[in-house]
């Protein structure tokens, strides 16, 4: 019980490999208004598109960066290029795709997943979506699944323009600002009424540029009656410069509707991941986001739930792991509106080897939520004392008619537990092990099982004694 | 001339702005004439000097401990006060220059006291207190006709300091600063009742710098129409097995605001330490759009060898509990007196002063 027992970084090698883009058309380093003006027009945007950029822009250089949170001081906007274009159109079949970007989806097996266990794919590389499918039988149920450049001009144009950074306006951090001003691929997502998807959906983000950034917005609507599990994957390979992702994720569910939101998050270490996921509950409605935070050198993370129609029903399961160089601050925040509305929090965190892991978590139950009930759990591991965790939840309730509990502890891998399990026969190692996976299970099991197999393959604990 | 508006209760690492949790503005009013009065035993010194001097000194105290801008290298933390408190240096600022009474309470060391030191404070009082190694001692401040109380104690090692707080009927505002640092195996423990101003701002900052120290406290709270408190609770641990354990009990009646900002810090070397924060409040009213209540529970760590809980209940009186007691021959008006009066009456019977526990007892049922 007297030895050190280590437990080893996540295995990054599957994500670690990068090809030449100087075929790609690539901005100008910087932000400005004739990049974000040029930007617009290689898009052949729709004019107020245009216009919402421009504001946006507006905002973005008129809004502080947050004073709370990591530091974003190593962030150098001059130096990031915020629009990346590959050699390639979007295709609908793997074979189309060049070849460099082809491998790419194939070592992180996305064709595979596809064939196997999804609905749908839309594949990003950088900037632009680079392959786009929909299953016959989806499309026959009236589902829509496209990429959002086509769904700012086709069928659904006036519902897109209706519903677009409505839930996250650029107002809302510096950001969302600059998000409005330079988005550029994703997804739109439309499931109709009484529609039930059985198999999920997925995209994959990948940003493969050095110094870039990567903007991509994801849009999904619900009708009422629906269901959709929706999944999101992303990796870079690291550079030693910074890259930024400020993607944003907007989820309209419908009366009576369902969705699961699942992502495992794998960005590089340089990685500045400024993202930001909000969804709106109507009547009814039940949301599950279930996520992997693994990557990234600064993240900021925190998914919002409006629950605004009565019994709306929100679920967040989630852990993150932070280990040399990362300061990973994630949580959540759920604002209760409606009558009787529930949520439920289950976070958990691991940190080592100098990483920073904060949870951190905003619970706002507001005078009309009347009967409201949320209960939070987050557990933080520490392996050693190199690194830091903390726990930073607020709650603000304005209603006597709720019910609102939460627990938080933090410690390490308890002896008691080790030496049980030394004591039925299992060696200290292979003890410790099995903690940490547990650990990590309530976010495992949520997963599907081919991805809750990648998520364990991320998690390579190894154990060796030093 | 002191400003009469600042900063107080200052989160010890900062979050989402929107929310207005950060820090609290406190508009100071005065109502009361300064004094502070007390009977202490020959064995205990006593000195007057003005607040600056008496800060100094006591900074001089905490000087070896170890202090930072930044934690874990790079995660910025509040760190204002060469001596912490609750409230933060603006409080500070405010004292230095309003003229507070000031009083310097000396227990020397292995002095044991049997009897409570009871202090009456009024106005804007400031006491500054050293624990001798090895001395024990019981102080029961009456803050009745008190504007401002703010109170350091230096626990040398292997000192014991009880101490409780109360206000009970006082409208007028009311402002309390405590700040402690703990030897080797000192033991502090605080208990407050603060019930009858309809604006409280309460900051209580202790730093655990000695290996075996230990801090526990208990606060109570009742908060109805037009009233508010505000808490800040900092606790930092730096020893070794060093054990604290708060709780915060307290009862939002209509129109009653309430904001509880608990921390505990684990500093880098302090293995074995143990923190215990718990939070209850009742929502003890009938009428929608009635209550305002803001809970910030944090627990920072920088060292693995820990074990940090936090836990807070939110909620209205249990039915079942009502029922249960309604089977039993209460009606259901006794049953709710009889649960708000268990909920906070319980830190009010750790003062030793009956006369104080009759008092608020007697608060309780007039409000309820």
């Amino acid at each position: 019980m007297n030895n050190k027992f280590n437990i080893d970084d996540i295995d990054r090698s599957l994500y670690d490999f990068k090809y030449d883009d100087k075929d790609f058309y690539r901005s100008k380093e910087g932000i400005t208004p004739e990049i974000v003006q040029q930007l617009s027009e290689d898009k052949n945007d729709p004019e107020w598109m245009r216009e919402f950029r421009l504001k946006s822009l507006d905002l973005y250089y008129k809004i502080p960066v947050p004073n709370w949170g990591p530091s974003i001081d190593g962030l150098d906007m001059n130096h990031i290029a915020t629009y990346v274009r590959p050699n390639t159109n979007m295709k609908d079949d793997w074979e189309s795709v060049p070849q460099d970007i082809k491998d790419t989806f194939d070592r992180l097996g996305i064709p595979q997943a596809e064939r196997e266990a999804l609905a749908g794919v839309g594949a990003q590389y950088d900037s632009e979506l680079v392959y786009h499918n929909v299953k016959d039988e989806v499309l026959k149920q009236g589902v829509i699944y496209t990429d959002f450049e086509s769904s700012l001009k086709g069928e659904y144009a006036d519902m897109v323009k209706e519903y677009f950074m409505k839930l996250i306006p650029p107002t809302d951090h510096k950001f969302a600002a600059l998000h409005g001003a330079v988005w550029s691929g994703g997804s739109f997502v439309y499931v109709p009424d009484n529609v039930k998807v059985s198999i999920p959906l997925q995209s994959y983000f990948r940003l493969n540029a050095k110094g870039a950034g990567q903007f991509e917005h994801t849009l999904i609507i619900l009708g009422e009656n629906a269901d959709l599990h929706f999944i999101e994957g992303c990796s870079a390979p690291k550079y030693n410069v910074a890259n930024l992702h400020a993607g944003a994720v907007e989820l309209y569910v419908g009366k009576n509707s369902h969705l699961r939101y699942s992502t495992i998050e794998n960005w590089s270490k340089n990685m500045y991941n400024l993202n930001t996921k909000r969804a709106l509950l109507e009547e009814g409605a039940s949301i599950e986001w279930v996520s992997g935070s693994f990557g990234s050198h600064v993240g900021n993370l925190y998914p919002t739930t409006i629950l605004r129609g009565d019994n709306s029903k929100a679920e967040f399961t989630g852990i993150t792991f932070a280990g040399q160089g990362q300061n990973l601050d994630t949580g959540t925040r759920m604002v209760h509106v409606g009558k009787s509305t529930s949520s439920i929090i289950d976070s958990k965190s691991i940190s080592k080897s100098g990483g920073i892991s904060t949870y951190r978590s905003s619970i706002e139950i507001r005078e009309s939520a009347v009967g409201s009930k949320v209960s939070v759990n987050c557990a933080s591991l520490m392996l050693d004392s190199d690194s830091r965790s903390d726990t930073i939840p607020a709650m603000d309730i304005r209603t006597p008619y709720c019910d609102v509990g939460h627990e938080a502890t933090i410690g390490r891998i308890s002896d008691k537990t080790i030496f049980y399990l030394m004591s039925r026969g299992i060696k200290e190692s292979d003890a410790r092990a099995m903690i940490v996976s547990g650990f990590a299970s309530p976010v495992s099991k949520e997963l599907p099982l081919e991805y809750a197999a990648e998520m364990n393959n991320l998690i390579k604990l190894e154990m060796d004694e030093g | 001339m002191a400003n009469n508006i600042i900063k107080v209760n200052h989160l010890p690492v900062l979050t989402w702005n929107r929310l207005k949790i950060n820090s609290s503005e406190a508009y100071i009013s005065k109502t009361s004439e300064n004094s502070i009065e007390y009977d202490l035993p020959a064995s205990i010194r006593t000195d007057s000097v003005d607040f600056i001097t008496a800060l100094s000194e006591f900074e001089a105290l905490s000087g070896s401990v170890r202090r930072e801008s930044f934690v874990s290298g790079k995660v910025p933390i509040y760190n204002e006060q060469a001596f912490i408190t609750g409230m933060g240096k603006e409080a500070d600022d405010y004292l230095a220059s309003s003229g507070a009474d000031i009083v310097i309470i000396d227990i020397p060391a292995e002095v044991n006291l049997s009897e409570p030191l009871k202090i009456n404070v009024s106005g804007e009082s400031s006491l500054f207190i050293k624990s001798g190694a090895g001395s024990a001692a019981n102080i029961v401040i009456d803050a009745e006709k008190a504007d401002f109380l703010s109170v350091r104690i230096f626990l040398n090692s292997g000192s014991q300091i009880n101490i409780s707080v109360s206000r009970v009927n006082n409208k007028a505002q009311f402002m309390t600063d405590f700040g402690a640092y703990l030897q080797d195996s000192a033991s502090l423990e605080l208990y407050s009742v603060l019930l009858g101003a309809e604006k409280i701002y309460c900051g209580i900052g202790i730093d655990m710098t000695g290996d075996n120290s230990r801090f526990k406290s208990e606060l109570a709270y009742l908060r109805g129409s037009g009233e508010d408190e505000d808490i800040n609770y900092n606790i930092i641990h730096r020893g070794r097995n060093t054990e604290s354990e708060f709780n915060v009990r307290g009862v939002l009646l209509d129109g009653g605001s309430k904001t509880l900002r608990d921390t505990i810090d684990f500093r880098r070397g302090a293995s074995g330490a143990r923190g215990n924060e718990q939070e209850n409040v009742l929502l003890a009213t009938e009428k929608e759009n009635s209550v305002f209540n803001k809970s910030v529970p944090l627990i920072l760590c920088e060292e693995e060898d820990v074990d940090g809980r936090h836990g807070a209940s939110i909620g209205r009186i249990d039915p079942k509990t009502t029922l249960y007691m309604e089977s039993r021959g209460f009606t259901p008006e006794e049953a709710r007196r009889l649960l708000i009066h268990g909920h906070i009456g319980s830190v009010a019977r750790s003062i030793p002063d009956k006369d104080i526990y009759k008092a608020v007892e007697k608060y309780i049922e007039a409000r309820i």
